[in-house]
């Protein structure tokens, strides 16, 4: 696809990968509609992506809402055109082990609360996001792209029963997508970053930090760049679907 | 009884004004560009009112649809008294150079050419039965004078309408025929709630206290203002709910005399 010209959503596009990917693809002068829960947590964001040459428009709106969503994507394109692709990239961390014991005695489990907040936001909105992308486009007769955000995590990660789960599932939830929309034109495939440079990781001490970079075969962190150049690739080839770039320099976990 | 269609009537202040003309036993025709809800509203409606509502789906940019719209209330009711181009689009975030080009033309095909179209429509269907009122939708700013951030297209286009308003008012003189233009201030709708949800916490706190001071409900301004539409008999009247007055008489009122409005705190604001 020449992203040129194309209408783009992006979910929790204020900051991290979302924002990276927008500025990305915004060099190419597209049409973005950012959706994050609060509108000016978007400026930044926003202010470079135009000053790349795209068009922006900026929705507060929260994913795990199915009215939200449908009316916010709705508007998106009676405000930018019809769509070419959606980026479902909003996403939370709730970590903790699955039970907790000390010295043999029982301290703590996950929460059901911590659970169903990351199902919500990381799966649910996934899914009512990518439903909505999928009418919008076949609506329109958009051979459009579609785009999950999963993680190295899910292969499964220690101390993130809930966030592995919901990476896992966008993942394979992108290859359903794929096979069932191919017959009109839609891709859709993911991307599972490793550790990358964004504030879910700079909020880490520098010491743990240190150890995600010394563990990597290649010896550092990624950068938000990198996960945006692939995001950018998906876009531009044609003939990429179904599939999931894992863009974690070769760590396993 | 009277005949009235209008434009853009499954919510806001279409709704409002189809439901104070419905509440005086008028005939209405609501549309808007989704079957579903007009469905919703004229079954509502229906129960509600000794007039009859009935509805069918316009895209305003589209002639030919409001041509279709015209027939439907001929066909039905026999006349048409009054047609009210009332649907717009807002969507104001960036300054006119930022604004991106598809939402120009949104707005231009929604309110410019629709309002134009609808009054093609109505000025000529009106002719050939004689007499008819017309009354277009003006919004914030129609006029320029008070520059409203992000608004710069919006107002353009209420200015476009506020313009050829004037000449069909001039064009139509001499016949049964009235033109006039509606202001219908700050009024609470689905849409105008949801803009300010949208805000931050500290921006909303800001505007808060002015705009509980002069914003209103729409089943607050509705009926006065079809009241006046109904009591007007001179072509080229504003009928304008938010006076220049009236803002200044609140203002004296909320800070003079302490009066407490609060529109805000059952939307959780």
């Amino acid at each position: 696809m020449d992203i040129e010209n194309k209408t783009i959503i992006i979910t929790g596009a204020a900051r991290g990968l979302g924002a990276a990917m927008a500025k990305r693809l915004a060099t190419h002068k597209c049409k973005l509609g950012l959706i994050d829960l609060e509108q000016e947590s978007m400026n930044g964001t926003k202010e470079a992506c135009e000053a790349a040459g795209a068009e922006v428009m900026t929705y507060a709106g929260d994913v795990t809402q199915e009215e939200d969503v449908t009316s916010t994507f709705r508007q998106i394109v009676t405000d930018l055109g019809p769509l070419h692709g959606a980026i479902n990239n909003a996403g939370i961390t709730r970590d903790g082990l699955l039970v907790k014991f000390k010295d043999g005695a029982f301290e703590k489990k996950m929460p059901l609360e911590d659970w169903q907040s990351v199902i919500n936001i990381n799966l649910t909105g996934v899914f009512l996001c990518g439903r909505e992308a999928a009418q919008l486009m076949i609506e329109s007769g958009s051979k459009g792209v579609i785009i999950n955000i999963s993680s190295i995590a899910r292969h499964g990660n220690f101390g993130q029963t809930n966030y592995s789960a919901t990476k896992a599932g966008v993942q394979a939830m992108a290859v359903v997508w794929a096979k069932e929309l191919s017959r009109y034109g839609i891709r859709v495939n993911s991307i599972a970053p490793g550790f990358i440079n964004t504030e879910m990781v700079a909020a880490m001490p520098d010491k743990v930090k240190e150890g995600l970079a010394a563990m990597n075969p290649l010896k550092r962190i990624g950068e938000p760049e990198e996960v945006a150049q692939a995001a950018e690739f998906i876009f531009q080839n044609d003939y990429y679907s179904g599939r999931c770039i894992d863009l974690d320099g070769a760590l396993r976990l | 009884m009277a005949n009235v269609v209008i434009t853009g009537s499954t919510k806001g202040v279409g709704r409002g004004l189809a439901d104070a003309f419905a509440q005086l036993g008028h005939n209405v025709v609501i549309s808007s560009r989704r079957q579903a809800d007009i469905a919703t509203v004229t079954r509502e409606m229906n129960k509600k009112y000794e007039g009859q509502i009935i509805g069918q789906v316009c895209d305003i940019s589209d002639k030919k649809q409001l041509e279709a719209l015209w027939d439907l209330a001929k066909t039905e009711f026999g006349s048409v008294d009054y047609w009210i181009n009332n649907a717009g689009y807002a969507s104001g975030q960036s300054p006119v150079h930022k604004i991106p080009e598809n939402l120009i033309r949104t707005m231009i095909d929604t309110n410019s050419l629709g309002t134009l179209f609808g009054s093609q429509v109505a000025i000529t269907g009106f002719r050939k039965q004689g007499s008819g009122r017309l009354y277009n939708l003006l919004g914030g700013s129609f006029d320029g004078r008070r520059i409203v951030k992000g608004m710069g297209v919006y107002s353009s286009t209420k200015a476009s309408i506020n313009v050829l308003t004037k000449y069909l008012v001039n064009e139509n003189k001499n016949t049964n025929i009235i033109v006039g233009s509606i202001s219908p201030g700050i009024l609470i709708t689905e849409n105008w709630l949801n803009e300010q949800k949208r805000l931050s916490p500290e921006a909303w706190k800001k505007i808060r206290p002015m705009i509980n001071t002069i914003a209103d409900q729409v089943e607050t301004a509705a009926p006065w203002i079809v009241e006046q539409m109904i009591a007007n008999n001179k072509s080229g009247k504003r009928i304008a709910w938010l006076t220049p007055w009236k803002i200044l008489t609140r203002i004296i009122q909320a800070k003079l005399f302490g009066q407490k409005r609060d529109l805000f705190s059952r939307y959780g604001l």
